[in-house]
């Protein structure tokens, strides 16, 4: 059983405790990783101040407050309200796939790929709500779509947590309809963060992101994948089989290694192109990864896309 | 095809383990849930095809090593069925005899059986084994069967002489012997000629396995190997002192050929000529040496035949005496003045024609007591009266010296008078004369007696030839004497009644010969004085008497024959000598002069370290050896007691058996290099 889906049905008590660890994790995270903004293509549509943020290099100067500087000898940013609540939805993908690496079958101690994008929602939500960003997540698996609308109050990331760990890895996800929610849910558009394995041979992944993107969402893609869907680093002769469906298929290791390889690089290449040409972002992370420095990473390549109008 | 090891065929069974490793292995895998398991069916299908070829083709190799392996170690051999299966040992009989040392191409047939022998050993898995020669005598190279391979091969590598004949039976039979009830195989390699294979059941009670024959010349057609030899050579000495050599060729080719002859005597070139020789058939060849010194000559009658590897056969040995003329005394009993009535009429006449002429002193009867007879080395007594006891007596002493004494008779002898004072030297005591007719009696012809019964190996009868027998047969003897007990005489000849008319009989000494005619040698007692061979009849006579007549045989005789030696009376001991100087004792008393000669050459007999004149005669090689016919194996094989199953007759030359295993392994090899370069490529 994969090891964050036992928590809630065996341990229902130890809940908080999950959570402190993951948001623990993810606070570290998030220190490691704070080291850019939050920024957002709507600018000073709102005048009510919010907050001071300490300057850091790359941010607006015509925003410092330089009454500040004048007593504080210190840059300051002046925030105002509306940018502290901008939406972010995390779209999780708890389909049958992302399972993989729960169990022993796995060649490598690369982390279950459901825990490993869990965490970086987590730490995603963390930064987000940290910024005051109000975060909604959206899980998409099992054939149904839950949508945990967007709020920004301190209950709601425990709230984030417990739906993540709540997620099991079963079935097929359905692209199509979280991306119809979505919709629905947010008519002015919002940062989206899609953490997915990609594995979807329909398209419709695909589509619906294109379909977002055109309609006002910040989309970027995390894509998760296992170690031993890079590396095939199996030995031993054995059936495969579907983690989604009842196919099953008599493999030997050495024989389809290079040509799986091959085909796994030239799937996450095409797919990276795909998610460009309809300005999205992408992201590979696996889950042998650290996930602190590639959640840096990733928020480096982020800002960088903002400021050259990509999301 | 057959196995030297089938048990180890089992080992096949283990190709089965690819096919169960693959269907096992197959059944046992354990099922792994995958995340991109879409990408990789999608893979698997797009490369199903060609890998399920690829796979199949893969196992087909892995199994086909393993059962490579398996036949490897089976040690298959190709061609006989017969090959020892179990525990066996070997016997290998080597033939060493003459005829081994044939040159073919760059080494002797005897260098090939060696060899041939070497890779035997390395090939056979015998426990023991056991090494026979079969030259001039039977000989083991090993003391005892041994496991020592490197033993063995050192032995064989010391082979080197190859003479006299081969008795490969006798050979293998010795061998098995060594081999008490143990199964054997007995591998026999020479050039297998007939003379070498005439044994029969020398197998008997032993367990023989296998009988091979192998040919050392590795003829692939039964085809006799090229050779001439010399198989006769006689030498005459003519009347007018030339010699006669005459040399018989045999070709024992299949194919016709010719060969240069070439005479060489003290180390000249004396003649040279060329015979054409028809596919097996004999050729005569006759030279003539003229004017050669006094004295005795050595030399060499070779031939060059262009294919002939033998070279045993193809040089002799000569020797060619030229002797001293006697000195004669002709003793006249009956003087006439008229000269066709003398005595001594015919024999002068006789004796003028003869060539060389001899050297004849006549004296009458009367005159004999006042001759030195040792101033003679022949007398001739013809029709003399009994002399008187003394010259009798010094006539005796003369003949036991070594003089020859030639004793006709006629009407003026007493036999009575002669049996007393000629009695040391007659070969026979006589008895009276008995007249058959009356010469002029009309049927006088038909009364009396012709001469028949002539001793043609005696040297004096050796020179005349068959047609001449007529002349002897056809003469007419009216009158003769009788001898009384001629057992201790030799009859050269007889008249046609079977009374002896020619005696020869020994002096004492054993130096000296007398002839004793028992008629006269005028026309008193008979007509063969007018008859062609009297003359020659007569000179040949006296020159045996006198020692101008060689004592042993023109003819010369083959190595391995035995020849009768005829030493100076009274020598217990003498020596053979060789030309090369090397000298051979003879115990004469013993052999009685008897003695064998095995090896090819000119030779001389020597007493107290003096050669004795006229005593050279050569040997010739063996012939036996000469014939390079390969014999009827199969037939020899059965006849030496191998069973059809057991018998491997080869003329190729070929092992035991052919080892298959380099061809598995060869076959391993590439199904490896395959296997790898397939399993790289997948």
């Amino acid at each position: 059983m994969a090891e964050g889906s036992s928590i809630d049905t065996l341990q229902p008590g130890s809940l908080v405790e999950q959570v402190q660890h993951l948001s623990l994790i993810s606070r570290e995270i998030a220190a490691a990783s704070l080291a850019g903004q939050h920024p957002t293509k709507r600018r000073g549509s709102s005048v009510e101040f919010a907050e001071h943020k300490e300057y850091t290099p790359g941010d607006d100067t015509k925003r410092i407050d330089w009454r500040v500087y004048a007593r504080a000898d210190r840059y300051y940013l002046k925030q105002h309200q509306d940018e502290s609540n901008h939406r972010v939805y995390l779209m999780f993908d708890h389909s049958g796939s992302m399972g993989y690496g729960a169990d022993a079958s796995a060649a490598t101690r690369g982390l279950e790929k459901r825990l490993y994008a869990a965490r970086l929602a987590a730490a995603l939500a963390q930064i987000a709500m940290s910024q005051r960003d109000r975060v909604g997540l959206l899980t998409v698996g099992n054939g149904a779509v839950d949508l945990l609308p967007p709020r920004a109050s301190s209950t709601h990331f425990e709230e984030v947590l417990a739906r993540l760990i709540a997620a099991e890895a079963k079935g097929v996800s359905d692209f199509a309809l979280a991306s119809q929610r979505l919709i629905e849910s947010s008519r002015q558009g919002a940062a989206l963060i899609v953490l997915s394995d990609m594995y979807d041979r329909s398209g419709a992944l695909i589509d619906a992101l294109a379909t977002l993107a055109a309609r006002r969402f910040d989309v970027s893609v995390m894509h998760v994948m296992h170690p031993d869907e890079r590396d095939f680093p199996f030995e031993a002769p054995a059936f495969f089989s579907s983690m989604e469906t009842a196919s099953k298929v008599f493999v030997h290791p050495r024989l389809v290694r290079e040509a799986f390889i091959k085909r796994m690089v030239e799937f996450r290449e095409r797919t990276a192109v795909q998610l460009r040409e309809r300005g999205v972002g992408h992201f590979v992370a696996f889950s042998d990864q650290d996930p602190g420095p590639m959640l840096a990473e990733y928020l480096v390549m982020r800002a960088r896309l903002v400021q050259r109008g990509i999301a | 095809m057959t196995f030297l090891f089938p048990a180890l065929l089992f080992g096949a069974l283990a190709a089965s383990i690819p096919l169960a490793i693959h269907l096992i292995g197959r059944r046992h895998a354990g099922t792994i849930p995958f995340g991109a398991f879409d990408f990789l069916e999608e893979v698997v299908l797009r490369l199903s095809r060609r890998e399920r070829i690829r796979q199949f083709v893969l196992m087909l190799l892995r199994v086909s090593a393993v059962a490579l392996l398996a036949l490897a170690a089976a040690a298959p051999v190709r061609h006989f069925a017969m090959v020892a299966k179990s525990s066996h040992d070997l016997l290998l009989v080597i033939d060493t005899s003459a005829s081994m040392g044939y040159q073919q191409g760059k080494g002797s047939l005897l260098e090939r059986a060696k060899q041939l022998a070497t890779q035997r050993l390395t090939d056979n898995n015998a426990e023991q084994v056991l090494i026979m020669t079969s030259g001039p005598e039977v000989r083991a190279l090993l003391a005892a069967p041994t496991a020592d391979r490197g033993q063995a091969k050192a032995a064989i590598n010391a082979l080197k002489d190859t003479v006299g004949s081969a008795d490969l039976a006798a050979a293998t039979r010795q061998g098995l012997a060594s081999f008490s009830g143990r199964a054997v195989e007995v591998v026999i390699i020479s050039d297998l000629q007939k003379s070498a294979l005439l044994g029969s059941n020398v197998v008997g009670d032993a367990q023989v396995t296998r009988l091979a024959l192998v040919d050392a010349a590795e003829r692939k057609e039964p085809q006799a190997l090229d050779n001439v030899g010399i198989t006769e050579l006689r030498t005459e000495l003519q009347g007018d002192g030339a010699h006669l050599v005459t040399v018989t060729l045999q070709s024992y080719s299949d194919n016709a050929v010719s060969s240069e002859v070439r005479l060489t005597v003290d180390n000249e070139v004396k003649a040279r000529s060329f015979v054409e020789l028809a596919p097996r058939t004999k050729s005569e060849k006759v030279f003539t040496l003229n004017d050669l010194p006094l004295g005795e000559h050595r030399g060499t009658l070779s031939i060059t035949t262009p294919g002939d590897g033998y070279a045993a056969d193809d040089t002799a040995a000569l020797v060619l005496e030229t002797l001293r003329e006697p000195k004669i005394l002709l003793v006249n009993g009956d003087p006439r003045s008229v000269p066709f009535r003398d005595e001594l009429f015919y024999v002068e006449r006789a004796l003028s024609a003869a060539v060389p002429p001899l050297q004849v002193t006549t004296i009458s009867h009367e005159d004999l007591a006042s001759v030195t007879l040792s101033d003679f080395a022949v007398v001739l007594l013809a029709n003399v009266p009994a002399p008187r006891e003394s010259v009798g007596r010094g006539l005796a002493e003369w003949v036991d010296q070594g003089g020859g004494l030639f004793i006709a008779l006629g009407d003026r002898v007493s036999f009575e008078a002669y049996n007393e004072v000629l009695g040391a030297v007659l070969p026979s005591k006589l008895r009276d004369q008995f007249a058959l007719a009356d010469q002029k009696a009309p049927d006088a012809l038909a009364q009396a007696v012709g001469l028949s019964s002539m001793d043609w190996s005696h040297p004096i009868f050796r020179r005349f030839d068959a047609g001449s027998e007529g002349s002897f047969t056809q003469s007419h003897t009216f009158r003769h004497f009788f001898v009384e007990n001629p057992q201790n005489a030799t009859a050269l000849l007889r008249f046609s009644s079977g009374v002896p008319a020619l005696l020869e009989g020994r002096s004492p000494s054993g130096r000296g010969h007398t002839l004793l005619w028992l008629a006269s040698l005028d026309r008193d007692f008979s007509d063969f004085a007018i008859r062609p061979v009297f003359s020659p009849f007569l000179a040949l006579s006296l020159r045996y008497l006198g020692g101008a007549l060689r004592s042993v045989p023109d003819q010369a005789v083959t190595a391995g024959s035995n020849v009768m030696l005829r030493a100076p009376a009274g020598a217990n001991r003498a020596e053979l000598v060789r030309t090369d100087g090397s000298a051979t004792p003879i115990a004469l008393s013993a052999t009685n002069g008897n003695v064998r000669i095995d090896t090819a050459g000119a030779y001389a007999i020597a007493v107290a370290g003096k050669r004795i004149s006229g005593s050279s005669f050569t040997v010739l090689p063996s012939i036996v050896e000469s014939d390079f016919a390969i014999a009827d194996v199969r037939e020899a094989g059965a006849r030496l007691g191998a069973s059809s199953e057991a018998l491997s007759a080869s003329t190729s030359g070929d092992r035991p058996f052919e080892p298959l295993s380099q061809f598995a392994m060869l076959a391993l090899g590439l199904v490896f290099v395959s296997q790898s370069v397939i399993a790289r490529r997948g």
